[in-house]
């Protein structure tokens, strides 16, 4: 027995080993989802680890590290060895979560690679509602304003600043249509379909399921473009309300400190990756939105949607001093 | 492709033995061993991939309770409603009869919940959707009603445990609004505490700790009729108790698929409900065949229940179908009354799955499990220990990999002593941890939707229904208990919670409990 440990050991110890004359990557690569396994960002991030391998010749592994609202995950690959062994996924919250005091990472804590998906806000209504469209809701939210109510997600989640900024623009105060706060999508609209709330801003991918049922109606979507999946439902831009928002989205990331070769070679990785039909289809299918944004316009991206939402935050009350 | 494919066959297979082997181990959970199989199931064919999810999940479920007639360690928050009851079962009379009525019970439950699946999905699911969070909220009381008296005679103690778990469930950020309560600067308690880790602490690790404490060296009593006629003990005698209690096998069931198909309100709550209504409504003395009878066949009913949602709906009922939510979405199934339309080799091949799974699966590999059981307590108790402390570590890091929860297991297992010192359940301390966060949650939703006008409580039928179950349930549940007090009848109920690896006469807690 001991003599196989003798023999098993520095095998054991030399796998271990950041071999520096191999060039990375030389051992399999983990990607830190800081969310539930079977949510959307772990499903994107499980899709993309499935064509990144490939790419990499190396096995990539998803692990899922939850808790604190996603503050456990981001801090695990903030605090990751910047050696491209370990990246993760980074979602809006850390746009989000620096405002209210909560944590002090930001998208600065990290090497940003590539934004993998956007999840756009989608104004859904149950089916039988009296609104056929955008407008008749807003006109029924300016006759008796704070009766109509929105969830969706947690009082100041991204859905919720989604809300914020619709009515925003369209002059109505934040209180016209009150925040009914909920643990996720899922509960919002089954409150929905109960009747508890009139109006849920979750991502069309969540909604998608019982739209096809015929259960909810999609009012609008406040993406740029009309979705694949939905293209009969206008944007609000297209309906006159002067309003996008990106909504929930999800960049892969490294720690900070990432050196700058392996960097390159990661972004042409995943430029390969991210078109392939194997990745896209399926995300396609359930509603996401896919945009290519790597180096600067990715920066540029992250400290745009910081602002954004650190704005719609203030406005919430939400911003600690 | 279909069922009768030899993948699909072996899938379903070789799910049910991972499943058993996973469900077996104290502190290794049902919730986990699916987990752990999704990264697989992404890349399978679904037609592989749902029946292998499904076997895991039926029988792992069931494999927890192997946990609880070896050491008293429950698999999920619902076993913990009757561990207490499997154990003693499993100590007076042998470990094959404790684990054949909890496997077979198990069995007739998904049965039962796998026939209304396949009956009334459409139609469960539309009463589904017309529960919003006033009805939730009511749900969540009449599971905390039930969770007290299901602590048999001693109600303050139960209350108390209850409470306690209540408070331990408010650590972190609240649901609703986001304030952080009770973290104490720490960063790593904002996300509060889980349930899951919690539980292995207070069941698994207490017993390394209660036997470190004591120190010494003692050999498990091996009960009676361990060795004699495995198959009879397994299959004969727990059958013709499901004979004569057809009534309390169908209503438990019927209890599991009734909560099991509201999407998140947690289908441990069913088991509860089961469990306690056996204690409250038997006559004569108390009977631990009949409580792990309820408590395991309405908590498989459940399992197949939970799907109702979300199959046709979407919205997942619990962790397991939101996994299954996830490989739908991956392989572009998207799940509604189109799926039923569409693509009815799915559906049959799932109902087909669950048919087998309990019908076939679940007996075969609860027989090799309670074989393994029957075994395991022969075991010298060290080393029995030693496994059960390893397999705690082990699990309470897996469930989130945070190492964090290592320490808040073992945490745990230091209250749990405390608590079993002197004589408090520690069942209803998971359950308390369970549904605080749905009864805060739903409280809070209903009270800000109706601009705290509290009346609102009692506006909706369905809430008013539920309403008036829980007001039943607690006062036919003091009359009950109070005249059973007066009857002096308390035993079996002494200690349920003392009674650990040891037995009872042996062990300095346990008697401390007795004699309070």
């Amino acid at each position: 027995m001991i003599r196989a440990w003798g023999l098993l050991l520095p095998i054991l110890l030399g796998s271990c080993q950041p071999a520096a004359e191999q060039a990375w990557p030389n051992r399999p690569i983990t990607l830190i989802v800081p969310w539930k396994a079977g949510g959307g960002t772990d499903t994107a991030t499980r899709a993309l680890a499935a064509v990144l391998k490939d790419e990499l010749g190396q096995p990539v592994n998803v692990v899922n590290r939850t808790g604190g609202g996603g503050i456990v995950g981001h801090l695990a690959l903030h605090q990751a060895r910047p050696d491209g062994y370990t990246l993760g996924a980074v979602t809006v919250e850390i746009t989000m979560m620096h405002w209210t005091g909560l944590t002090p990472l930001t998208s600065d804590s990290y090497t940003p690679l590539a934004l993998v998906t956007i999840n756009p806000s989608a104004i859904t209504v149950r089916s039988d509602a009296p609104w056929q469209s955008i407008d008749e809701l807003v006109a029924a939210i300016r006759a008796s304003p704070g009766t109509i109510t929105a969830s969706g997600t947690s009082r100041g989640g991204i859905w919720d600043l989604c809300r914020i900024g619709f009515l925003q623009a369209v002059g109505l105060n934040e209180a016209a249509m009150p925040w009914v706060p909920s643990q996720g999508a899922a509960p919002a609209l089954q409150e929905l379909l109960a009747g508890g709330v009139d109006v849920v801003t979750a991502a069309l991918a969540e909604t998608n399921a019982l739209r096809q049922a015929g259960h909810v109606r999609v009012l609008a979507v406040m993406s740029e473009q009309r979705l694949p999946v939905a293209p009969e439902v206008p944007t609000l831009r297209e309906l006159g309300i002067d309003y996008a928002s990106a909504g929930g989205w999800m960049v892969l990331a490294a720690p900070e400190r990432l050196p700058g070769p392996i960097r390159e070679q990661l972004q042409s990785a995943l430029r390969r990756a991210l078109v392939k039909p194997a990745f896209r289809d399926p995300l396609l299918r359930a509603g996401f939105r896919l945009r290519q944004l790597t180096g600067t316009p990715l920066n540029i991206f992250l400290e745009e949607q910081d602002l954004e939402n650190g704005l719609l935050m203030e406005r919430a009350g939400l911003v600690s001093p | 492709m279909s069922l009768l494919s030899w993948e699909a066959a072996l899938a379903l297979v070789l799910g049910a033995l991972y499943g058993t082997l996973f469900g077996s181990i104290p502190g290794l959970t049902a919730t986990l061993a699916v987990a752990l199989f999704i990264p697989v199931a992404f890349f399978l064919d679904p037609i592989i991939a749902l029946p292998a999810i499904v076997a895991i999940s039926s029988v792992a479920i069931y494999a927890g309770d192997v946990g609880a007639a070896v050491a008293r360690i429950p698999g999920t928050p619902a076993s913990a409603a009757y561990a207490a009851e499997l154990h003693r079962v499993a100590q007076a009379r042998s470990p094959m009869l404790g684990l054949g009525i909890s496997a077979l019970g198990s069995s007739f439950g998904g049965l039962v919940g796998t026939l209304v699946l396949m009956a009334g999905a459409t139609a469960l699911a539309t009463l589904a959707m017309r529960f919003s969070s006033f009805e939730y909220f009511w749900v969540a009381v009449l599971g905390l009603a039930a969770g007290v008296f299901a602590s048999g005679s001693r109600l303050l103690r139960g209350l108390v445990s209850l409470l306690l778990g209540l408070l331990l469930s408010t650590v972190g950020v609240d649901p609703t609004l986001g304030y952080v309560r009770f973290h104490f600067g720490f960063s790593w308690l904002l996300g509060g505490l889980d349930y899951i880790v919690a539980m292995i602490g207070l069941f698994g690790f207490s017993e390394v700790l209660s036997h470190l404490w004591q120190q010494r060296a003692r050999r498990v009593a091996v009960p009676p009729g361990a060795a004699t006629h495995p198959i009879r003990q397994f299959f004969a005698a727990p059958l013709r108790l499901i004979l004569r209690a057809r009534g309390l096998v169908a209503r438990s069931s019927f209890l599991g698929v009734m909560v099991g198909f509201l999407p998140g309100a947690g289908a441990d709550i069913g088991a509860w409900i089961a469990c306690s209504l056996q204690k409250l409504t038997r006559r004569g003395p108390p009977d631990d065949e009949r409580v792990v009878l309820a408590g395991a066949s309405s908590n498989n009913a459940a399992v197949a229940s939970a799907w109702i949602p979300a199959l046709s709906l979407g919205l997942p009922g619990d962790t397991v179908t939101a996994m299954v939510l996830a490989v739908f979405m991956m392989k572009g199934i998207t799940p509604g009354p189109m799926l039923f339309a569409q693509d009815m080799t799915l559906i049959w091949t799932l109902y087909g799955t669950f048919l087998v799974a309990n019908l076939l699966l679940l007996p075969a590999c609860g027989y090799l499990s309670a074989r393994m059981a029957a075994q395991a307590v022969r075991l010298p108790l060290n080393l029995l220990i030693s496994i059960i402390a390893a397999a705690c570590l082990i699990g309470a890091y897996a469930i989130n990999r945070n190492p964090v929860d290592v320490g808040v297991m073992v945490g745990m297992g230091a209250v749990a002593l405390m608590l079993r010192r002197y004589g408090f359940p520690l069942a209803q301390v998971v359950l308390g941890m369970v549904l605080g966060p749905i009864l805060e949650q739903h409280f809070m939703v209903s009270a800000i939707k109706s601009n705290w006008n509290l009346l609102s409580f009692f506006d909706r039928p369905v809430a008013l229904v539920l309403m008036a179950l829980t007001l039943m349930t607690i006062i036919a549940g003091v009359r009950l208990t109070r005249r059973r007090l007066r009857r002096g009848d308390q035993a079996g109920t002494v200690s349920p919670d003392s009674a650990g690896l040891s037995s009872d006469t042996s062990s300095p807690a346990g008697g401390d409990a007795s004699a309070a």
